[in-house]
């Protein structure tokens, strides 16, 4: 626990170097937003939703006299009304929707993260729920490519302290047919999405931060606007929190004599790589 | 007419009759990804133009930018020398 709160305040100060505009993440994201980021057509596989019981006494009653009050319960719920968040990023577009940006934003924010991958789900590697650190940015394309660029330096400074040995490569999303092939194929010609990645002494690869440009869509599809009238552009770089901890551990072991001597961010990382004096 | 010549030929004449908008022309030098020329079907309908001028699917580790430039950069890259794929 203690490594990964230093893993957690690692990527906090990487975030702060960036920026001190830090959000407390939303335990929910609503319907509506996720229907303007076209999520369903993008991944409703991974789709987790909250629901809750009826206030209707007799219900909780029933439920509460029943010899299985938790499958009761479980068959009482009513349906969904608010999404558990598949990523951090989509509250903060959500909330500059309609409106225009006077100078870049960027932002930062920590949370519980849901998405379902049935058999796929493995403990650390690939949760239902986990942590996501994001940092994101909207402005000109400039902007959103220099802060990119920036991220890539600071994220390979931190992979020099911790000692661990990533690859960046190119990737594309995991995109919900039928146009999955398409929307990836895309992404990839135009370079939109890089991960950092991790290889496990098998060779299996374990992304664990993942740089993202997203052009003109979350701008166009939250009416996010330039000064001069232009849809905002976006990019945002996620970090997996207990994918970093599988690193690590895998990298030094489980026992706290071998990890780095300090995990906690140093001077290096407050700076891209070639601004030393 | 050599095959890649062929090949850019058709392609740009599929992609001004069939993809880009009215008033804009596209020839084998064109950027085909700085503009919103292609969207996400279109793509896949480039990809498969340029499988089947090579007789051979594309794997998804060659679907990148340096690849899919333009028409002229396609061609070189996947027919290089007549039908010889290097990418």
């Amino acid at each position: 626990m203690s490594l990964l709160r230093e893993i957690e305040a690692a990527l906090a100060d990487l975030a702060r170097a960036e920026t001190s505009n830090e959000w407390l993440a939303p335990a929910g994201v609503s319907f509506a937003t996720l229907e303007r980021a076209q999520y369903f057509a993008s991944f409703p596989q991974w789709l987790t939703a909250a629901s809750h019981l009826s206030g209707n006494e007799a219900a909780l009653q029933h439920i509460a006299a029943s010899a299985s009050p938790g499958a009761a319960a479980r068959s009482s719920l009513e349906p969904a009304d608010v999404v558990l968040p598949p990523a951090v990023c989509y509250n903060t577009y959500a909330a500059h929707a309609d409106s225009v940006i006077a100078a870049p934003v960027v932002m930062t924010a920590q949370g519980t993260c849901w998405r379902y991958e049935g058999e796929r789900l493995a403990a650390l590697e690939r949760g239902w729920a986990f942590t996501m650190r994001e940092i994101v940015c909207l402005g000109a394309q400039h902007d959103v490519r220099e802060f990119l660029d920036r991220s890539v330096e600071r994220v390979s400074a931190l992979e020099r302290v911790l000692g661990i040995d990533c690859e960046m490569v190119a990737a594309s999303d995991p995109f919900f047919a039928p146009n999955a092939r398409g929307r990836a194929a895309l992404q990839r010609i135009k370079g939109l999405k890089h991960e950092l990645v991790f290889r496990f002494p098998d060779g299996r690869p374990l992304a664990i931060a993942s740089f993202n440009d997203h052009e003109l869509f979350f701008g166009e599809a939250f009416a996010i606007s330039l000064p001069d009238g232009s849809p905002a552009w976006s990019g945002c770089v996620a970090f997996g929190l207990e994918r970093w901890l599988m690193a690590v551990l895998v990298t030094h072991g489980v026992e706290p004599a071998g990890w780095p001597v300090t995990l906690s961010l140093n001077a290096e990382l407050a700076r891209p790589r070639g601004t030393d004096e | 007419m050599s095959q890649r010549a062929q090949f850019i030929h058709r392609m740009v004449g599929w992609l001004n009759e069939e993809v880009a908008p009215k008033g804009v022309h596209v020839d084998a030098e064109t950027p085909l990804f700085s503009t919103r020329l292609l969207d996400s079907l279109r793509v896949l309908e480039l990809i498969a133009f340029t499988e089947q001028a090579i007789g051979l699917p594309i794997p998804d580790s060659h679907i990148r930018m340096d690849n899919f430039q333009t028409v002229a950069r396609i061609a070189a890259v996947f027919l290089p020398l007549e039908n010889h794929v290097v990418a």
